[in-house]
Formats: C-alpha cells, structure tokens, sequence
C-alpha cells in the first residue's frame, strides 16, 4: 500500500485548511471504496494526505427542504439512500439507480458524494500505466483494449468512460450540489459538477471539484407534475458491475404528450452524457411505438466509438427504446 | 415493555431443494458381464476378474446412504464460525511476510537482481533471488510468462515487503514472445522449444475411413469454434505459512492432498519426509487451477524460514492468483462433420489447436488429444483427427474443473447442434439417436484413445449396464419441458425471447475401484509394483478407522477438505457399513500429514469413491472383526447377529448384546483398522463411464442483447446417490462455475500482445455473482454401479462439460445468433442481433 498520512478534521473548515495545505497531493477520504483500492494497488494518481470527513457532524443526512424537494448529505450511503422511504416515494427512479450500484456491501461503506467524484475504472489508469491520469501522456484506452471503460462519445485526454450511476440519475431531476471551498459556499447543477475528463489544479479528473474543495450536499427540487422516470442499467454482470450503457430518462407527460424531456447515458462517455437533441424532438410530441422507434434512430447519431466497443451505441439506444416503452405504459 | 419471544432454534433443512432423483430397476433385462443380472457376482474384462455385487452391501438395503445429511460439525461449524484455519489464516508471533516481484514480460531473461537498496529497507529480513533459495526449486531466471516470480521478500509487514520490491532493480533481457494462441499459430511465431518439449506437439487419431464415408453421406457440414480460455478461481485466496522447529519443518499450505505435496516439498529442499509436517484442513475451494500454482511457493516460504528462523507467510493477492492458477486452456476447433438425412453421424475429421502455455510438458502429457472424451459420447463410425498442442507464453495450463472438458465440448455440443438443425432434427432426438448406450457397437478406437485395455468395448460391445445415458437425456427433458421448445430459431414473439438448450458430457471413468482383499486390487497393484513406489504411493489410497472405548468411530484420512464436505459423504459411507442410521457415534480427522497415513490427492471426482473405499475397507474389516470378538463374547454364531447404532445383538434376541464400546473397553483401548483401495484408471483401464447433460433455458432481450439465464435441469448419472444434499449443493456449484467459464475469458489484450489486466481485481475476470444463477433442479439418476459399495460411482467432473455448450444453443434457440467464438457476453448477443437484423426491432 502506498505510505499515507491520515487526518481527521472534525469541520469542513478544518477539513479545507488540511487540504489546502498539502495541495494537490491531498485528497478526500469519505467511504473510501475506490481510494483504498488505489492505494493498495500504488496508483500514482492516488492522494498521499488523506482528509478523513467522517468525523464531520452533519453531512449525513436525507431531509425534506420545506419546499417539496430533498437535501441529501454527501456522506450519506448509498444504503442508506436506497433504504430511505421518503427517496422512494418521492423520486423512486433514484430510488432503483441507487440499488443498482455496484453491491449491497459496497452500497453500505460508499458515500453519495464518493460515487459521484470516483475515480475512472480504465484497466490501463488502475494498472499503473503512465496515462494521462497517472501523469503520462497518452491514452492507452483510446489505442488499447476499449471493450467496457471506454467512451463511445469521444473524449478530450483520457477515454475512459465516467462510471458513476448516482449523478446519471441525479441529472433527469435537476439536482444541484454544494461546495464548501475557502472562499464560501459554491453551488453547481450536477451536469456542471462532473462535465468530464478536466485538468483542474494540474490533475486530469472527471469532475471540476478543485483539490482544496468538498461536496456537501446534493439538493433535489421537487419532482415536476407529471414527472415520470425510469432506470435502466446494462453490465456484464447483475450485480456490483459497472454499465456498459446506462440510462436515467425523465419524462415530464401529459397524459401520453411529453412536455419536457431529460435522456441521460452513463457508461458510454466521458460524463453522464446528455442526449438533447433527442429531448428536444420528443418535446410537444405524443408517445407511441412509432415515436419510439424515430427516437432511436436520432439517438447518438455523433456517437465515435473505438475499435472495440461500438456494441454501446446500439445497447444505450436498446436501453432508451426500453425506457420509452416503460414510460408510455406506466 | 414486555420481554421479546424467545426464537424458536431453526433447524436446518436436510432436503435439497431441487432435486430429482429417477430409481432404474436394480434388476435389468439386459444386462452385460453380469453387472445387473440377478447373481451375486459379476466378471469382469479380459482378464476374467469376478468382482462381489456392491462389494457385498447392495444400495437397497441402506439405512444411511441415499438420506439428505447435512455436514457433520466438525466440518461445518469452524466454516461458519470462522475459526477454519485456512493457511491464510495462520498467524505466528515474530512472523515475516513475504511479497514477489513478478515479471512485467510475456517472455524474458534475468541478467540481475541488484537488491542492495532494498536490503537496507526498513523492516526487511530477506530477499530471495535466483542466486539464493532452494537449488532443486530455485526462483527461476527464464521467464515464460507475465506474472512469473522474479523474487521474493520478506519483510516484518507486507506494506515493508511491497516497498522493498518496489525498490529491486532488475535488468531484463526482454525477449521475442507468442502468449496466445492466434501468435503461437503465426508463422513468424519464436523459438520457445524446450529440451522437455517443442514449440508444437502434433498429435492425430483416426479409425475407418472418413474420405469414403463422406460420399455416403447426405448432410456434409464444416464449423469452426474458438473457446479463449478460462480461469477457475477459488474463493480463498492462495496462501501458505512454514516454521521450523529445530530441524522439523512443518508449512500449512492449501491443495488437494497432503501426503504427496509434502513428499515433494522434502525433495525440493533435501529433507528426509519423517522431518515435514504438511497441513491443509481447509480450502475455499481449490478446482484443480490451485493445484501446481499453491505448492510452487512452499520451498521458497521454507527456504526463508530457515534462513530467518522466523515462520514466514505468504499470501497472494488476486492479480497474483490469476497470473499462477493453472487455466483452462485457449482451444479453436474446426470440423468437418456428414451424416445421413436421417441424421446418423458417418463421419467426422477434427483439427484442434490448444495454447498449453508455458509449462514443460503443456500440463497434458505429450499426447495430449484433448482427453477426447466426447468420443465416448457418439457412435462415429469414421473419424480423422489432427490437434497441434503449443508451448506458449500462456500462464500454465492445465486440469481445473476436469480436464480438456469446457473448452472441447463448447465446440463438439454446438457442432451437435449445428449438424440436427442441418438435418432438420431436433438436437435431443439427434443426439438420442447417436450417442452410444449400453449395448452399442463402436469401434475400438473409439473406446477410449487415451485409455489402453477398455473391457467395456470388449467383444466390440459396451459390457457395462449402468450408463444411464437415455434416461438423463429423456428425465432431464421432462424436467426443462422440452417438448414445448420453439424449433424455429428467434421464432418466438415480442422482445424477450425465449430459449432451450441442451449440451451433454462424458468424462472420467466414474470412478469406481478395488479395495484390499479382492482380486482386482491385487492385479491392479501388481501391475504398479512392477513401476516402482512413486506408482503405488501415487495410485494406493489408504486410511484407518479407530474404534475408541466411549464408542466414537473415528475416521482418519489424508485428503484436504474440498468445501463440498466430502468428509461428511464417507462418514455416511463407514457409517453404513458399521450399520449405523446416524452419524452421532463418527468423528473425522483429516488434512494432516501427522495424524493420517499416505494416499495420493484428489481429483476427477475420487474423493468419496476411492478415499472412500479406503476407508470403507476398513470398516468393512471392522466389521468383520467386531461380529467376530461380539460373536466369541456373546458365545453365537456371528451370522446370528445384527448391528444397530453401535449395538451388536442376536437376531430375535435383543437383550443379548454387546456395544462398540464395550468391545473397545475390552479390547484395552482403541481398535485400530487399516484399509487401502486403488482404481484401475492406474493402470490405464476405465472400467466404467459417467454421463451428464445440462439443459438450459434463456431470455434474451432483443432491444439491448441482454440475457437472462432463467432455468436449468442439471443430469447426472449418479450410480447410487450418497447424500442428496452434498450432490445438489455440488452440482449447483459445478453448473456455475462451469457457466462461469462460458461467459468471460483469460483477459489478454488484444492491442498490447502479451498483456493481460489483472489491476481491476475480479472486473479483470468477471466471477458469476449471485444474480447470475438459474433457477437449477439437479436430476440425478440412480444407475446402480454393480462394481462398488451401494451401487455408487463418481460423477464430479461428469456433467461440467455441458453447461457452456447449452447455454450457446439456448441462446441461439432464443435470438437466433450463434456464438462460435468464446465468451458468451452480452454484447456478442447484440453485435449478433445487429448483424442478423434483428436487434432493436420495435414493433
């Protein structure tokens, strides 16, 4: 394992001193599922000062915000998200997203805030490679074995596909986050928060979350009349996989007329991939077999997939034909 | 607040609970050698051996045999309470832990270790190097594959260990490699010859005349199929411990036998055998891959050990163990298959080739042939077979899961397919109609290539009687409803399509054997003498049974538990014989080179049969001789007594009796019994055959190419099922890991030859998780072996060839796609569905 120091602040003020004074060689330890991996497999773009946010009263949490919507704490579990009534019953398509990340003992140690800032899961990045993330530069994903990991969107440096599920299901809702920085409260949508692959303080990563920075807190706002919203995860295996594709749809209906529309892939970029031209078309338009089927064919239509995993783009546009059809007959 | 009610203790279920178990007649109409006439005796093969039905205790008079057990305690309650001590979990005060640097290389040459800055390393107290360590086991300086050890340290802690192999500095001279098989078959493919092999061992094998046969033939079909390898991978990880006191070395370690690894170990580091002490009580599981790839690392773990004199571990982590099991190999094979409109199979030319990786030897001998046992299979009147074995830079292959079973029979059952759907016949019907059954001609090459001497195809005809080939076939249809298959390929409606296959296997000999006493022990070991003592050591299973003075029957014998509770099985065997209807009174000491004598390991489905039939010889033995002290004792002919539950009385006179107990208090302590057994494969004689099936029901998704994998009725020809719920957990096992080996493959880069991933942990070879499973009922057919104890053979490693074939065909019978080339994933179902048109038709 690679030598670390730990510290465990009990403030987020605290927590930002530590981390600003160590810079980008420090990092946050929340559930610590993918950080401890990365440790003990000598990841060189792995932190070396660890700021422990455990001890930090009052991140963990799942309450209404008087307005119809949900705050939910950044060190709250993914258990306990996908545990919690009041999630079910008010945003149930979260509610299946959660429970379809990675297993029941992950799901219990892993943290909200943890699952949407991971790290990639490229075979190249987690092997030691000196790939752009690990400090190299060359992407061995875009030249090398690209079956899972790996982007069909394109990519900018690193291709490796972000792997998160819980900011895929987040984006159809709107939802936003807080950053405590050392200059006050920031707040971002989720989109905003993890746009891709980003240099960001010398450091190529998923999310713009700079090194002296914590994610707080993730605000849903209350669902939409008509809201409707469906799930679908495609992976190698049921359970504890990562996606090959994903899809988190939201569908805002009047009877079977969509008003709005959110189509958001996970699995297949670099980022939880937002198809708005196909949002755009299904708006003012009534759902029927035959939208459907127009719906697909528009889908992903600039899709750049890599030698080996082209499949994606057919599974994402199988997975939104599935969720259309879920959705026109709920 | 009023005090919560207490629970009532939940008592665990002795009933499997999917399972069924189909009687033949004991007592059969056709009936070859005697085995299923109503004598008393059978003969046997050439030689005319007579062999006692069921070794005297026939399957229907069983009190024990045939119940759902569940494991005996003291099997089962150190497993669940974890107090198992797995070598992993051995801890000693002062003890070092070791860590290797493995070789980044598919193929290269050590020039030097320079270990000087990590000596100086905090915490490190050795460094093991090809210059140092054992010299009949040194750290090899050829490197043949990734993976493959450079050196070892050991350090106080593992952390202190990994930081001082991050410090070695090792100069490589990198050389020219082909690890898989499409650049072992290149033609500008290295020199990777051995003096113990060559690049290339061609092997061929053929009877009648294939060329003349094909233009009798109506239906002449070719098929090509690749299966890109497997790796079966065991729960706990690879480990083991060694310490030393004084000149005694004893190493906790895990496998599949105790007697023969520490005999190796003693030559490997130059001791007498009376001075290792090897233990394994436990294993997560071993599956053969375990086998070469634990043992490597004792002498080095030794060595260390004695240098330091501290006890010294070593445990490896995942990426370590995918790199040293031994593999499934990567195997492609092409056919070229006629038979008539009727759909009778003529003719058949094969050309297989298989990456043996970097082992010398290839791990299969230098025949190799696949094993060939689908050829036990089908009536093929006329055959031509060429395979090209490859030394690659493969990690090793070798046995894991049976040997040259998955990988052959993924292509050989979807031929199977291929050919019914070429004739228009059902694939079960076409099967029927070719697969040899009791009583069948087949030619005599056809008996068994690999086997010498078959008696079951003396005089032309298959002489055993209990291979219930048509009855797994036709009861394990029932159990699936085959009759309601769709036999239009993808012709069922909507978007989850539904599918069944069926794939079916033949393996190993059904393991059965001769126990001390009888003739064809004695043939069977005077034929091993004339090789030495390493065959006798090496085929001669032996164990003893002690009788002590509180009336425990005490079971001691060398073979590792497996996790599938074998100890439980031969319990219920001794027990049976010791004519017990319970297993109260028996005890189980095992794993231990201490505290049980000699036998070879297990594997291919031996342990109950043949470390059984040690261990029953001897309570036979017992038997004998507790009727006879009771007889003298009680003053009655022995023939007038009865044992129960450890009382022996005379028959219609109950009060007159006697005890084990009472027997052992007499005898002054315990009564020891030594029994052997031995197995006629030893010799290269088959003696009789197991058979199993799987059938197989799919969903697929025609939208997005996902597949679910809904139900399964899993045949095995059981010869007299021991304990139906050990069987069925077994099974369930078999199937999965088997379905396992279908559905990922040895994770080689296709872009960075040579390179295989293993950072990702179990993503790098994906294990089926507890999602994946179907709904299985296990169908076991109760065949009557004549030969041994109660009618029972082995039937381990039987039906694990089908699985992968059957879930191929289901697919196939659902959507429509045919995946030739191994894994079967999700996106080789879309990529099918694209290309057939059909994948996201929305309607």
């Amino acid at each position: 394992m690679k030598p670390v120091s730990v510290y465990r602040p009990t403030s987020v003020e605290e927590a930002i001193q530590i981390l600003s004074l160590h810079g980008t060689e420090s990092g946050v330890y929340a559930g610590g599922t993918d950080l401890l991996i990365q440790l003990k497999n000598r990841i060189p773009a792995a932190p070396t000062y660890l700021v422990d946010i455990k001890k930090i009263d009052g991140l963990r949490y799942i309450k209404e915000d008087g307005k119809g919507g949900l705050q939910i704490g950044a060190l709250t579990k993914l258990a306990e998200v996908a545990d919690s009534p009041l999630v079910a019953k008010m945003y149930p398509m979260l509610h299946e997203a959660v429970g379809k990340i990675s297993s029941p003992e992950l799901r219990n140690a892993s943290t909200v805030g943890g699952d949407m800032l991971q790290q990639v899961w490229c075979q190249y990045l987690r092997g030691g490679y000196s790939c752009y993330r690990n400090g190299g530069y060359i992407c061995y994903g875009a030249i090398g074995d690209n079956s899972y990991y790996h982007s069909v969107m394109g990519g900018r440096l690193c291709y490796a596909v972000y792997p998160g599920d819980i900011a895929t299901a987040f984006i159809p809702h709107d939802a936003s986050v807080k950053l405590a920085t050392p200059f006050g409260v920031k707040e971002l949508t989720v989109e905003q928060l993890v746009p891709g692959d980003m240099m960001v303080d010398g450091k190529l990563q998923s999310h713009v979350v700079r090194f002296n920075e914590i994610l707080t807190e993730v605000t849903l706002p209350a669902p939409k009349p008509g809201f409707k919203a469906s799930f679908e995860k495609l992976r190698p295996r049921g359970v504890w996989d990562f996606a090959m594709a994903s899809l988190a749809l939201g569908l805002q209906l009047q009877g079977k007329q969509v008003q709005d529309a959110r189509i958001v892939f996970g699995g297949i970029s670099g980022k939880p991939y937002r198809e708005r031209p196909v949002e755009d078309f299904l708006k003012g338009k009534t759902l029927s077999t035959d939208l459907i089927n127009q719906a697909m064919r528009q889908t992903l239509t600039n899709a750049a997939p890599l030698k080996y995993n082209a499949t994606k783009v057919d599974m994402a546009r199988g997975l939104l034909a599935s969720g259309l059809d879920k959705l026109s007959n709920a | 607040m009023s005090p919560e009610p207490q629970k009532q203790k939940q008592q665990i279920k002795a009933e499997p609970e999917q399972c069924v178990i189909i009687n033949q007649p004991i007592v059969r109409t056709f009936s070859t050698a005697g085995g299923h006439g109503p004598e008393d005796t059978l003969v046997e093969g050439d030689e005319k051996l007579t062999i006692k039905k069921w070794q005297g205790y026939p399957p229907d008079k069983c009190r024990l045999i045939g119940k759902p057990t569940v494991a005996m305690p003291e099997v089962m309650l150190p497993r669940v309470t974890g107090k198992a001590m797995y070598a992993t979990r051995v801890v000693f005060p002062n003890m070092l832990y070791c860590k290797m640097l493995s070789s980044p290389h598919p193929r290269a040459r050590v020039k030097s270790v320079d270990t000087s800055k990590a000596e100086k390393m905090p915490g490190v107290a050795y460094i093991l190097t090809s210059g140092n360590g054992p010299k009949a086991w040194p750290v090899p300086t050829n490197l043949d594959f990734q993976g493959e050890v450079v050196a070892l340290v050991a350090a106080e802690t593992e952390d202190q260990a990994e930081d001082a192999i991050a410090a070695l500095e090792v100069a490589y001279d990198v050389l020219p490699f082909a690890s898989s098989l499409q650049q072992a078959m290149a033609p500008n493919v290295p020199d990777l010859s051995t003096r113990a092999r060559g690049n290339v061992v061609k092997t061929a094998y053929h009877w009648g005349d294939v060329d003349k046969a094909y233009t009798q033939c109506d239906v002449i079909k070719e098929f090509t199929y690749f299966f890109a390898g497997a790796i079966p991978i065991p729960f706990q990880p690879i480990g083991s411990v060694a310490k030393w006191d004084g000149d005694k070395l004893t190493v906790w370690g895990m496998g599949q036998a105790v007697a023969p690894l520490r005999n190796t170990l003693a030559k490997q580091m130059g001791m007498d055998r009376e001075k290792v002490r090897y233990i394994n009580k436990w294993n997560g599981g071993t599956f053969g891959g375990a086998m070469p790839s634990a043992p490597k690392f004792y002498p080095w773990v030794s060595y260390i050990s004695k240098e330091t004199n501290r006890p010294v571990k070593i445990t490896l982590n995942k990426g370590e163990e995918l790199a040293h099991l031994a593999v499934k190999p990567q195997t492609l094979c092409k056919f070229k298959v006629g038979a008539t409109k009727d759909g009778k199979i003529l003719a058949c030319r094969r050309e297989f080739h298989v990456n043996t990786g970097a082992n010398p030897g290839g791990g299969f001998g230098g025949e190799g042939g696949g094993g060939r046992s689908e050829l036990y299979l089908h009536v093929v009147p006329n055959w031509d077979e060429i395979g090209f074995l490859y030394r690659t830079n493969s990690m090793n292959t070798g046995p894991s899961r049976s040997n040259y079973q998955q990988e052959f029979k993924w292509a050989w059952e979807q031929m199977m397919d291929e050919m019914a759907e070429a004739c228009q016949m059902d694939p079960m019907k076409f099967r029927l109609l070719n697969v040899q059954k009791p009583g069948t001609k087949v030619a005599i090459g056809q008996g068994g290539p690999t086997i010498v001497q078959m008696p079951e195809t003396e005089n032309g005809l298959l002489t055993y009687d209990d291979y219930a080939v048509v009855e797994i076939l036709e009861e394990g249809g029932k159990v699936i409803g085959w009759d309601k298959r769709n036999p239009v390929p993808g012709g069922n409606p909507g978007r989850f399509k539904k599918g069944l296959g069926l794939a079916m296997s033949q393996h190993h000999a059904g393991r059965v054997g001769y126990q001390e006493g009888e003739p064809g022990y004695e043939w069977v070991v005077s034929r091993l003498r004339t090789d030495g003592n390493d065959a006798i050591e090496g085929n001669v299973f032996q164990a003893f049974i002690n009788l002590d003075e509180e009336g425990h029957v005490i079971l001691h014998f060398g073979q590792p538990d497996s996790g599938t509770n074998h100890g439980t099985s031969m319990a219920m065997q001794v027990g049976e014989i010791l004519g017990y209807t319970n297993l109260n009174a028996m005890r189980l000491i095992w794993g231990d080179t201490d505290s049980s004598p000699d036998s070879p390991g297990w594997h291919s489905g031996m342990v109950t049969q043949l470390q059984g039939g040690a261990l029953n010889n001897a309570a036979d033995k017992m038997r004998k001789e507790l009727l006879k002290r009771a007889a003298e004792t009680l003053k009655v002919d022995a023939a007038k007594l009865e044992i129960t539950d450890g009382v022996i009385s005379v028959t219609g006179d109950a009060k007159k009796r006697i005890t084990f107990a009472e027997l052992a208090k007499a005898n002054k302590g315990v009564i020891s019994i030594f029994g052997r057994c031995t197995h006629p494969a030893a010799i290269g004689r088959a003696m009789n055959r197991g058979i199993g099936c799987c059938f197989t029901e799919v969903e697929v998704d025609t939208w997005t190419g996902d597949y679910r994998y809904l139900r399964a009725a899993y045949c095995h020809d059981a010869g007299h099922l021991n304990n139906p719920l050990l069987a069925s957990a077994d099974m369930n096992g078999s199937l999965i890991q088997s379905t396992q080996m279908a559905t990922d493959a040895i994770p080689w880069d296709r872009e960075f030859p040579g390179t295989r991933h293993y950072a990702v942990g179990y993503l790098s070879y994906r294990l089926p998780t507890i999602m994946e499973p179907p709904d299985t009922t296990n169908v076991f057919i109760n065949s009557w072996e004549p030969r041994w104890f109660f009618g029972s053979k082995g039937f381990a490693e039987t039906a694990i060839g089908a699985p992968p074939g059957a879930l191929a065909n289901a697919i196939y019978n659902a959507c429509g796609v045919r995946i030739r080339e191994h894994p079967i994933t999700k996106d080789a179902i879309a990529a099918g569905l694209k290309a057939n048109g059909t994948l996201g038709v929305i309607a």
